[in-house]
């Protein structure tokens, strides 16, 4: 494809053959890490829409993570846990859950892999130590129910998991978690994603909202601690949201299907992506499974001035 | 000569930003198009799929029928300013500012409205049906609690995963297509059932039940769930009908971990979670007998998804990393 970027963006050749997963931008460089149903793992480099590698795994892949540039992480359908090593095609299990693993994180505070499966837990990985479950596996920490999504920032760690429950964990001290609390929206999480400054996390559900929380209430009035963010749905749309002043910044045009990860690159100047069918209504035939890289332009992503409300209210 | 009387691409996708110029094809599929996905059914007009083999309502287990659906196709038979994206008028209440978290949405923390307590089953009731008729997800297998930050009055939800997960699975075992799909329509079914029973009889599900433990963060502490009995039976409550229907078969083997990819199916524990049962599971059409056979048909309240400020599901988030209010 040598066309010039259509309004969707690149869209990347060899994508996977069924549907996508995740996909997660390297924090240095454009090298995307793709996971998907078709049980591989995808390395491509976004800029130069070139695949470089790829790992086949024994069950569908439902979460992946960079580790370095070099190397990352995956979450398994077969319930394992593996360490890629993409330079030397080099694959091992670090460990295994009971059940589908369902979230893949690195933590570089703390040098641990966490995962969470349906098995309704969470795990702590060592990724230095030979592979073998005995050697790596640091912790288990149960919860309420199954997990669906996890993130980090610095030494916090947000669990969502089934049936609304969120944990809130410091990772210097994982014997209990710091906070439990239930979703404050009332239907199925979806996503949780931690602020890049630290602030809080905000949780998406399946009735369409985004509700945007704070670990430390004091922090929860003051009103430039919302950044922007972006959305993925399952109607096509990827939208840019205004925390502060609770509005749509952008939308880009409609994808072919439903939106199924989304990743920006360490600098903001690349959006991936993945719009890939997510099952929403069951089985049924759906537009095939593409990744789209597009630049992002800064009126797209730039906040405006904040909106004062209006002295007579 | 180039192919001038190619369909356009890009038109087809969506959109395409050399509109009349464009020297493709630039036609709307024969069918009636499919409005974006959440701007409801507010003309009455019956959306259909582009897709010809679904012709009338949907084959594979979840019936949305009436509903606006999305197939790739834009919307450009109707009117494009019938309905504005992201403009949700129907406002429910937002928490007080001294709570810890506040929704995203428009005109937002205008209204701001006292937190629900659960003191009174007819006001929980009317906040639950409130809830149904306005902001109903596509997604029916969903757990819901009316209460923010409270528990769960319906539990036992799944994710799109995990259906996916189970029917690859179920396939690769075997099973045909049409098993897969009475299977995930029968789920469905028992989700629909629970939350139209919930709405007649509200029934906040204790505490014991979804928890193991709950404890509140210094400021937030979320409102001790009661347990409201309002004189119904009990097999009525939403804790207790997958779960009858999971104890009384005799198909779930004693391991309680989760097996997947084995003979088995999803397992519960003492929760009623994510039940996949058999197919002709004797305990699930016995389960079924009471119940009108009508129960595929959606409430048809439960779409008038007009305007919803997200359009749809969020799968996925990512925060802008370089480009930040400071």
């Amino acid at each position: 494809m040598t066309a010039a970027p259509q309004s969707t963006g690149r869209e990347l050749t060899g994508p996977p053959t069924d549907g996508i997963s995740n996909l997660r931008f390297s924090n240095h460089s454009d090298n995307l890490l793709v996971s998907s149903w078709d049980k591989s793992v995808r390395l491509y480099d976004a800029s130069a829409n070139a695949l470089r590698g790829e790992f086949m795994h024994g069950g569908a892949v439902l979460d992946c993570c960079f580790h370095d540039d070099s190397s990352g992480f995956t979450a398994c359908a077969d319930h394992t846990v593996r360490r890629l090593v993409f330079n030397y095609g080099r694959e091992d299990i670090l460990g295994r859950h009971d059940a589908p693993v369902r979230c893949v994180e690195y933590s570089y505070a703390t040098g641990q892999v966490i995962t969470g499966s349906w098995d309704k837990t969470l795990k702590c990985w060592d990724p230095r130590g030979a592979s073998g479950q005995e050697r790596s596996l640091i912790g288990t920490y149960t919860q309420p129910e199954r997990v669906y999504s996890l993130s980090l920032v610095g030494n916090r760690l947000v669990v969502a998991t089934a049936g609304r429950h969120v944990n809130v964990y410091d990772l210097r001290n994982m014997s209990q978690p710091e906070q439990r609390r239930e979703s404050s929206l009332k239907y199925q999480t979806r996503c949780v994603r931690c602020y890049p400054n630290g602030t809080g996390y905000a949780l998406s559900s399946v009735e369409g909202r985004v509700a945007m929380e704070f670990f430390d209430l004091s922090e929860a009035g003051q009103s430039k601690n919302y950044g922007t963010f972006a959305t993925g749905g399952c109607d096509g749309y990827v939208n840019v949201w205004d925390g502060n002043n609770k509005k749509r910044l952008y939308q880009y045009p409609k994808y072919p299907t439903s939106i199924a990860a989304l990743s920006f690159s360490r600098d903001g100047r690349l959006l991936a992506v993945a719009s890939s069918y997510t099952y929403e209504e069951g089985d049924k035939p759906h537009e095939p499974d593409a990744i789209f890289v597009r630049s992002v332009n800064e009126v797209e992503v730039k906040p405006k001035p904040k909106v004062l409300p209006n002295p007579g209210t | 000569m180039p192919p001038r009387k190619e369909l356009c691409r890009n038109f087809q996708r969506g959109s395409c930003q050399y509109g009349d110029r464009c020297k493709f094809l630039h036609v709307t599929p024969q069918q009636s198009q499919p409005s974006p996905f959440g701007f409801g059914t507010q003309t009455g007009t019956q959306f259909q799929r582009t897709n010809p083999q679904q012709q009338k309502s949907n084959p594979f287990g979840f019936g949305v029928q009436n509903n606006a659906q999305l197939s790739g196709a834009n919307d450009f038979g109707s009117k494009p300013n019938q309905f504005k994206p992201f403009e949700n008028k129907w406002s429910r209440f937002s928490p007080l500012n001294t709570s810890s978290s506040s929704t995203s949405r428009q005109s937002d923390s205008q209204n701001p409205a006292p937190n629900h307590k659960c003191t009174d089953p007819e006001s929980c009731k009317r906040l639950m049906i409130e809830d149904f008729e306005n902001e109903r997800p596509q997604w029916k297998l969903t757990c819901y609690g009316h209460n923010k930050n409270g528990p769960c009055d319906i539990v036992g939800d799944i994710s799109y995963e995990e259906l996916r997960a189970s029917a690859y699975d179920e396939a690769k075992r075997g099973l045909s297509l049409q098993s897969i799909i009475d299977r995930e329509r029968s789920l469905l079914n028992s989700k629909l059932v629970e939350f139209q029973s919930l709405v007649q009889n509200p029934h906040v599900v204790s505490s014991n039940a979804t928890l193991s433990t709950q404890s509140s963060f210094t400021g937030v502490s979320p409102n001790a769930p009661m347990t409201i009995q309002s004189g119904g039976p009990p097999s009525v409550s939403s804790f207790g009908q997958l779960g009858a229907s999971l104890n009384t078969s005799g198909t779930f083997g004693a391991a309680s971990s989760y097996t997947f990819g084995q003979s088995h199916p999803f397992q519960n524990n003492s929760q009623a979670s994510s039940t996949f049962q058999r197919n002709n599971s004797p305990a699930l059409s016995s389960y079924q007998n009471p119940f009108p056979t009508s129960t595929i048909s959606m409430p048809s309240a439960a779409y008038n998804q007009s305007e919803v400020l997200m359009n749809g599901v969020n799968s996925a988030l990512d925060m802008t990393k370089s480009i930040q209010l400071t």
